[in-house]
């Protein structure tokens, strides 16, 4: 860890403190925004549920709060220490605190043994891609809990590539404890984890165990918390079965929202199953690459999840960067950057003609999010083919002439 | 001789503390009147009473549970439509309200009767249901509601989960005696279990109350409208007033001695514009007035023969109750048994000031103050009575209401709002107590942490009062998506000669396209708010002392274009398909170099394919003379392909 990225760290956290002290309505602004939180990542609602925890109700006997449990415990906590308004200086320094980590987590991907031999950004140019991305300090400054899954999540990569297999485990538990579609990413995983053992059964079979076994010791978590189990259909059962019908940069509001009743369920298994279905076939194809399946899995569940955010994109991109001796196979990236800007921008816009002025509907902002997801899978397959090739071609000249049969 | 003693004392016992309970005739009884009470701006408040006692039941009870023939010996003058709903699901108390309108607390003082008889702006319907379990009363308050739905043609069968309260605490039963002791022992009896009362309460804010639901209502009456007081109420005049509620009220009345009867109160409160009135009456089809008829304000600089100021309303008015409600009182209901010269049993009762002059037409005067005149009717008479004064601003008013309230929404666009309640005790000196209860639709997703109550007293500029000094309890229960909506109760103080402001956050929703009313962008109505003023007795009890309640707000919601529901799958399903398919793709194809695709070694069997494929592509091109270059093209592809296919 060099100075510059120390210096990358400083500034980013100066970056996010002043934008918070000078417009202090900002994270209010921001989270009102649909792009940057959805229902299950919302402060507002996190602040509802704890303040709902704390008056004796159960948060989830009620349609308001989708959250895992285990964030009412943490900011229970946070709040004993400072307060949990959204501007206080505990939230302030714990959210700027998960960012710098995020990126600690992503400059020690780059360096780790698998990636290391490959040519690699510098470590402050990793650390600035995650921490200025726009979409990645909005989604910050939103209070969004993405931020802590997402940590989650890096640091479950961080940890495999470094062969601690046992944190990694348990950090993917905690993503996916937070964010269920964090699940997707244990093929990969497991392809991770057992990469120096060799794939024999019985360590499969093993991370496997200990997965599951952490998985329900954080389920338990909110058993005790709340007495019932009820808290698994108002978080998962929501996400899963799209509850909460709320726009979003996602496929699914709208569709579902038009969809005839008769139908719901039957496109509701199909949608997510689409969701589902490119994990195996990605692992398997990318097993020689399972970072770079991992990225294209997170790259996929951000446009085929219920309720995804733009927070996910500055993920994914943080994550491609990783990966820079794929750039040169790369052909459409101009395209794709175009596209994702242009819903980027026309998002917010279109959104605010349809609900604030009126003087556009539903079809507009529905049509950017069709553009988004355009733009997600101009850039998911560019890379999943720039990744083949380069595993196709190995060693061998770049130059000569390559077709796909 | 032990028993007969037992009977003097019990006699003597009823005539010492309650000599009219005892006197209580065990048949059944009616009693109807009319009170009018002109109001400031030429408007007049017309309280329509009828008041149904059902013949005594059994001692035991009412009844409920029997096989029904001991129940049925007790219908007279009580309508059996409505005793049968009621006895059939168990309903112990029942309240059924229509409101249309808005009472104006400033200029027309207290509602009348308190607000005990008043609802909020559509339909709002509460009742006590005798049941051992809670799903058990559900199930029978929602038979209720689907029973009174056809019985008053009103959309009470829309009140369903989503539009339903349980148990809130701004209503407690009419009925003193034994509320829940008369069906524990009659329940007990049968199955040694115990029920209890379950209150349930629904409302709907969109509810147009019109003539259909008046129409049913004059039927539970004796006379149907035909005679006595009721014979006025014409839906016409009736839903052509500033504001107007009808209630029905069934209560179970029990005693001592007559064992319990079923008590049945309808009310009607309109107020009348009576200028509105009177124009109906000389121009059913609104014209223009003539120019020397037009009342104008010629102290106004700009008054001309063409630019005319109009006057408030005329001071010197003269009209008869013919004028305002279109017809005269026909005869007398018989079945109201009272005399009819008694004093205690007058039918209409006019209270004016004495700038008031009265002229009757039929009818006796019974008794007659300063302020107040009764009149009894008669058999094959007609009644009416005329109202003149050159002051017609000068009523007697009403007493001030204890407290005011308003309550709005806030914020703009269609993502987010909030609602904002302002409550202002007028009073100098005393501080009052409140229950402030609230139902919200499930598609209302309010945030219980930003509610915000600020006091602000005439006196000092405005404090941002700490919430626990104001509110002093909270019952909130959240919503849950098209399951149950939230429900809140306050419990409020108010210091004297202050304003509370109760505001808190929402979340609009978007709603499935089905569930999107007609004319969805006319917007959602939120049932009203209800305000219940509590006074403490002098023994230490609490009583609900009086109840208001606020508009209804109308709640405007996202909407999605309704034509789109093909498009949107198709198009939605398209790009799933193309993202689905553009990934297979490379997922599943090789990459190989183009030098690598000519192999030497080809097997048999592929030969054998190669060969009739040339064939076939020979036969197909042969008819032309030469062979376009194209399938010369896809012959080399097909065997790369082929001999590609080989090589692994």
């Amino acid at each position: 860890m060099d100075l510059k990225t120390w210096a990358v760290f400083v500034a980013s956290a100066v970056l996010k403190l002043s934008l918070n002290f000078l417009f202090p309505s900002l994270h209010s602004i921001l989270g009102q925004h649909v792009e940057v939180t959805t229902s299950m990542t919302s402060f507002k609602q996190l602040k509802e549920g704890l303040h709902l925890y704390e008056i004796g109700i159960s948060p989830y006997d009620g349609g308001v709060y989708h959250q895992a449990p285990i964030f009412l415990l943490l900011f229970k906590f946070l709040g004993k220490c400072g307060s949990t308004s959204p501007n206080s200086p505990i939230i302030n320094v714990f959210y700027v605190f998960a960012d710098i980590i995020t990126a600690y987590f992503l400059c020690a991907i780059s360096k780790s043994p698998s990636l290391a031999k490959t040519n690699q950004l510098a470590d402050w140019v990793i650390a600035s891609i995650y921490l200025f991305n726009p979409l990645v300090v909005a989604t910050n400054i939103a209070r969004s809990t993405a931020v802590l899954s997402n940590a989650a999540m890096i640091g479950s990569i961080a940890y495999a590539c470094y062969n601690w297999n046992i944190l990694s485990v348990m950090f993917l538990a905690l993503a996916s404890h937070a964010n269920i579609y964090s699940v997707y990413l244990l093929p990969p995983f497991l392809v991770l984890w057992t990469s120096t053992t060799g794939a024999s059964t019985a360590s499969v079979i093993k991370y496997l165990t200990l997965y599951i076994a952490m998985s329900t010791g954080l389920a338990s978590i909110g058993y005790f918390m709340t007495g019932s189990l009820q808290y698994l259909t108002a978080t998962y059962g929501s996400l899963l079965f799209f509850k909460d019908l709320a726009p979003n940069m996602g496929l699914w509001w709208y569709f579902f929202m038009e969809m005839f009743d008769f139908f719901r369920p039957l496109f509701t298994y199909i949608f997510q199953l689409y969701s589902l279905i490119y994990v195996l076939p990605i692992t398997f194809r990318l097993h020689n690459y399972p970072l770079m399946a991992i990225t294209c899995i997170v790259g996929m569940t951000t446009i085929s999840k219920s309720y995804p955010e733009v927070g996910d994109l500055g993920v994914y991109i943080s994550l491609l960067s990783l990966f820079r001796f794929i750039f040169p196979n790369v052909r459409y990236a101009l395209l794709a950057a175009l596209v994702i800007l242009h819903s980027l921008v026309l998002a917010p816009s279109f959104y605010h003609l349809w609900i604030y002025l009126g003087s556009g509907n539903a079809n507009f902002f529905y049509a950017i999010t069709l553009v988004y997801t355009i733009g997600m899978t101009i850039i998911i397959t560019d890379t999943l083919r720039a990744t083949l090739l380069i595993e196709f071609q190995g060693t061998e000249d770049p130059s000569k002439a390559v077709i796909q049969i | 001789m032990f028993l007969l003693g037992f009977w003097i004392y019990l006699l003597a016992v009823c005539m010492l503390l309650d000599v009219i309970d005892c006197a209580l005739p065990s048949r059944g009884a009616y009693s109807e009147s009319l009170d009018l009470k002109p109001l400031p701006r030429n408007t007049l408040l017309a309280s329509f009473n009828f008041e149904i006692y059902s013949d005594s039941a059994a001692k035991n009870g009412l009844g409920y549970g029997t096989d029904g023939a001991e129940f049925l010996a007790h219908y007279g003058l009580f309508p059996r439509s409505v005793g049968q709903i009621v006895k059939s699901t168990q309903t112990h108390e029942l309240h059924l309200r229509f409101t249309q309108g808005w009472w104006d607390s400033e200029e027309w003082g207290l509602l009348p009767h308190n607000g005990k008889y008043t609802g909020g702006t559509g339909v709002e319907v509460w009742a006590w249901i005798a049941a051992e379990q809670g799903d058990e009363a559900e199930n029978s308050w929602y038979e209720l509601v689907n029973a009174l739905s056809g019985l008053f043609c009103a959309s009470l069968n829309f009140v369903d989960s989503t539009r339903t309260t349980p148990n809130p605490i701004s209503f407690r039963p009419d009925s003193s005696v034994g509320s829940s002791s008369l069906f524990t022992n009659q329940t007990a009896r049968k199955s040694n279990v115990s029920s209890t009362l379950h209150l349930y309460h629904g409302s709907l804010p969109r509810e147009t109350v019109c003539t259909e639901n008046l129409t049913p209502f004059l039927k539970l009456l004796p006379c149907k409208g035909r005679a006595g007081v009721s014979s006025l109420l014409d839906g016409h005049r009736i839903f052509d007033s500033k504001w107007q509620s009808m209630a029905l009220d069934f209560v179970p009345v029990c005693d001592s001695d007559n064992g319990c009867r079923q008590h049945m109160t309808q009310k009607v409160d309109v107020v009348l514009d009576v200028l509105r009135s009177l124009q109906r009456k000389h121009a059913p089809v609104p014209k223009p007035l003539p120019l020397e008829e037009l009342q104008c304000d010629t102290s106004k600089s700009y008054h001309s023969e063409s630019i005319c100021f109009p006057l408030p309303s005329p001071r010197v008015v003269d009209w008869k109750l013919s004028d305002v409600f279109g017809r005269r009182i026909k005869n007398r209901c018989l079945l109201d048994q009272r005399s009819e010269y008694d004093v205690s049993s007058y039918s209409v009762c006019t209270h004016i000031t004495p700038e008031w002059h009265l002229t009757r037409e039929g009818g006796t005067v019974v008794s007659s103050t300063s302020s107040k005149t009764c009149f009894s009717l008669h058999e094959n008479d007609e009644f009416d009575v005329g109202f003149s004064t050159s002051n017609s601003t000068s009523v007697s008013r009403n007493e001030q209401p204890p407290v005011y309230i308003q309550r709005s929404m806030t914020g703009r666009g269609q993502q987010n709002g909030g609602v904002q309640t302002i409550i202002h005790n007028p009073s100098m000196t005393d501080a009052v107590s409140l229950i402030y209860f609230e139902s919200l639709p499930w598609y209302m997703k309010p945030y219980i942490h930003t509610l915000a109550a600020s006091l602000s007293s005439s006196a000092s500029s405005t404090t941002a009062a700490i919430k626990e000094e104001v509110v002093k309890d909270l019952l909130y229960r959240p919503f849950l998506e098209r399951v149950r909506g939230t429900y809140l109760e306050l419990k409020l103080e108010i210091p004297p000669e202050s304003k509370l402001t109760i505001s808190y956050d929402f979340d609009k929703t978007l709603l499935y396209m089905a569930e999107y009313p007609p004319d969805a962008n006319r917007g959602f109505d939120v049932p009203p708010g209800i305000l219940t003023v509590l006074t403490k007795e002098d023994n230490g009890t609490i009583s609900y002392a009086y109840t208001l309640r606020t508009s209804s707000l109308l709640l405007s919601l996202p909407t999605p274009d309704f034509s789109m529901p093909y498009n949107v799958i198709i198009l939605t399903s398209t790009v799933m398909a193309l993202a689905f398919g553009t990934i297979y793709n490379i997922l599943v194809r090789r990459f190989v170099y183009e030098e690598d695709m000519v192999s030497e070694h080809i097997p048999l069997m592929q030969k054998v394919k190669q060969r009739i494929r040339a064939l076939f592509v020979f036969r197909k091109t042969a008819p032309e003379g030469d062979k376009p270059p194209e399938s010369d093209k896809l012959k080399e592809d097909t065997d790369a392909k082929d001999k590609i296919l080989d090589k692994k």
